[in-house]
């Protein structure tokens, strides 16, 4: 199942950088708010966690052994 | 929240000691839960208290002057924090962070002064967490030192699949966070994992960081 970053919504106060840095289309801007939705050109980059001022955006990764 | 002696039992100071010492041990244990993203402890702020981990776990980190982040240890069920500032009369020079909710078992400066005195064993089992801690504190200093990012990161990733096969619970962990864990940033952390994925060391799949060849980051992470 595809997994996409984690957003607290209480954190976010819809400043939209991680709409304009996703280059996956994944963030979607609504008014004063944004919503992650399921891309299947998200690649889990990171950057969106990286630009956003809040801390509202986490991806966590999963360590798998072989 | 009750102490439990089953519970107890699993912390680092108090391993090998018999059910009746437990018990009396245990009176002067406290419980605490603490939800996750919670500041257990601040740097340089006093708290008179050892914490030994029940479940969940947090991360032990330092602060420069301009706010990076670097994360020393992740602190698993079983290990102790605040071990410095117990046994010294400075405060912790270190932070600590729950990533998940935690249960803590607490100890007392004065109370452990108690125990050590009438458990000789709990004193054995704290010089051997101390020096275990001393040799990680080593190993940590010779790596920042000695090996690139690559290298580096090939290690966190031995040790957190080393965390997953022990079936600790969440072995989930961001970019920001590698990147505090090995003393650099995010950007390099991406770029490094992308090397080790062109090395056919690892695999990423959405989010999933798959080991492909552990032999491959042993090489890559020998000093």
């Amino acid at each position: 199942m595809k997994v996409m970053p984690e957003l607290n919504v209480e954190l976010c106060d819809g400043c939209g950088l991680c709409v304009i840095a996703c280059h996956g289309g994944a963030i979607i801007q609504e008014d004063d708010r944004v919503r992650i939705e399921l891309s299947e050109d998200c690649d889990f980059c990171g950057v969106c966690e990286a630009v956003c001022p809040q801390q509202a955006i986490t991806c966590f990764y999963l360590i798998v052994p072989a | 929240m009750t102490v439990k002696i089953e519970l107890l039992k699993t912390a680092c100071y108090f391993t090998k000691l018999d059910e009746a010492s437990l018990q009396a041990v245990s009176r002067f244990i406290f419980a605490k839960q603490v939800p996750v993203g919670e500041v257990v402890l601040w740097e340089g702020e006093e708290d008179e208290a050892i914490y030994f981990v029940i479940s969940g776990q947090l991360k032990l980190f330092a602060t420069s002057a301009e706010g990076r982040e670097f994360i020393v240890r992740i602190v698993y069920g079983g290990d102790s924090i605040n071990d410095d500032a117990t046994f010294e009369i400075e405060p912790s020079k270190l932070s600590a962070m729950t990533l998940s909710p935690v249960v803590l078992y607490g100890l007392r400066k004065p109370d452990l002064a108690r125990i050590l005195r009438d458990y000789p064993l709990v004193s054995l089992n704290i010089a051997q967490v101390l020096s275990a801690r001393q040799r990680y504190l080593v190993q940590l200093a010779t790596e920042l030192v000695f090996k690139n990012v690559t290298g580096r990161l090939a290690r966190l990733l031995l040790e957190r699949e080393k965390q997953a096969l022990s079936g600790a619970e969440n072995v989930r962990v961001t970019q920001q966070e590698m990147a505090a864990m090995i003393g650099t940033v995010r950007e390099i952390v991406s770029r490094s994992l992308r090397e080790l994925e062109a090395m056919g060391a690892i695999s990423m799949k959405n989010n999933q960081i798959i080991i492909t060849s552990r032999e491959r980051l042993l090489e890559l992470s020998r000093p």
